[in-house]
């Protein structure tokens, strides 16, 4: 397809993603590598409202993997990258919030690093309705993870999530002296910029798609494993896979459930 | 968000397994109460659960115990939470779990009874 070139619009290249995303508000729960990433491609595509949950300042340590750069260092993360998107965008309207989540309008897509705070993101979903997307690496993302959530149609977060291996003990020395430590954060891990960004680039199609941009996904197959070079997937693809859905938090009627024994099927005993 | 079917699931699990355990419910705040008897001094330990209605299963509920013993306890003086590593899963772990994980706790650092001479 041509395009007219125009000096003054941005957005001359994708019109029609444009004009479908201009009037969505999309709420972006941790803004650090993926969440960072992939509020520049929404922005990019045309998004016009955008809501920014992080607590954290950005630190050097983030600059391997980020779309922020050195003289951000030491600002808020929603702050400064709020900035970098209305550089790209004086149009956005763009809301950034320095804080834990607790809430908030829109679509919501999950790229934070701690599972309680996916649990928080996944009761807001199921609360208001609304669908939601969680975005997670394995180990130096070496693989991603994409996760569709729709309420009353697909499982939610914690129907998968039930399942996982514990993250494992933090190493961060605030665990011993803040009260409102998040234990339940992974560990800082190593990995690729580039990484990073292929699985954002699947992520995004997968915002698209439930957005209606692109085809509707399949629902009955929401969890999408992006393999680079993870041994046990197809390398450089994704699998789509299925995950059974209803568990004590969306499906009141699975309550019934829940035993004193918390332990799943199949984890390793003592 | 807790709801009524969740909290409802909770006392009935309690009651199978800690009948002595009472449940109750403050503005903002819901748990259980009650005594654990340590199993080496003979002491009894004040046990709250205490969750927030606006977080929970999200979050697990924090552990208070009075009086106190070893040294994982976190947050302001009177109101100092157990602070150990166990992994909570909203749609699995419940208060009568977080009791199990505080028992074995207490069968860890409850002390030998003083021997007078």
């Amino acid at each position: 397809m041509s395009f007219e070139a125009d000096n003054t619009n941005p957005f001359c290249r994708n019109p029609v993603e444009r004009d479908l995303l201009a009037g969505r508000r999309i709420a972006i729960v941790g803004c650090g590598s993926f969440g960072s990433a992939l509020a520049d491609m929404l922005v990019r595509a045309g998004v016009g409202k955008l809501t920014l949950v992080d607590p954290e300042l950005l630190a050097i340590e983030n600059l391997g993997r980020h779309v922020l750069t050195r003289r951000d260092v030491g600002q808020p993360k929603v702050h400064a990258l709020a900035r970098r998107l209305r550089d790209i965008n004086p149009d956005l309207e763009v809301e950034a919030r320095w804080e834990k989540f607790r809430n908030a309008d829109g679509l919501l897509v999950c790229c934070a690093d701690s599972r309680r705070c996916e649990s928080m993101v996944n009761a807001v979903s199921l609360a208001r309705r609304v669908p939601a997307v969680f975005v997670a690496a394995y180990g130096a993302v070496r693989a991603g993870e994409v996760q569709l959530c729709v309420p009353g149609r697909t499982a939610c977060r914690e129907c998968f999530a039930q399942f996982r291996e514990p993250a494992g003990p933090s190493p961060r020395a605030e665990r011993y002296t803040d009260p409102e430590f998040d234990e339940t954060r992974t560990p800082g891990r190593s990995g690729l910029w580039g990484s990073v960004l292929a699985v954002s680039g699947i992520a995004f199609h997968a915002i698209l798609a439930l957005l209606g941009v692109r085809p509707g996904p399949d629902l009955d197959r929401p969890l999408w494993i992006v393999n680079l070079d993870y041994q046990g997937f197809p390398p450089y693809a994704v699998t789509f896979a299925s995950v059974r859905r209803g568990c004590p938090v969306c499906d009141e009627s699975r309550i019934a459930d829940l035993q004193v024994d918390d332990r799943p099927p199949g984890a390793i005993t003592e | 968000m807790l709801t009524e079917a969740r909290w409802q699931k909770e006392k009935e699990l309690m009651q199978s397994v800690f009948p002595e355990f009472t449940p109750f419910t403050r503005v903002n705040g819901f748990g259980f109460e009650g005594y654990l008897k340590g199993s080496k001094s003979g002491c009894l330990y004040h046990i709250t659960l205490e969750a927030d209605q606006a977080a929970y299963p999200q979050c697990p509920p924090g552990v208070l115990m009075n009086p106190r013993i070893g040294n994982a306890w976190i947050g302001a003086t009177d109101r100092r939470r157990l602070c150990v590593d166990r992994e909570w899963r909203p749609a699995r772990s419940t208060f009568a779990n977080t009791l199990l994980a505080v028992i074995r706790y207490l069968d860890e650092f409850d002390p030998e009874p003083f021997l007078a001479s």
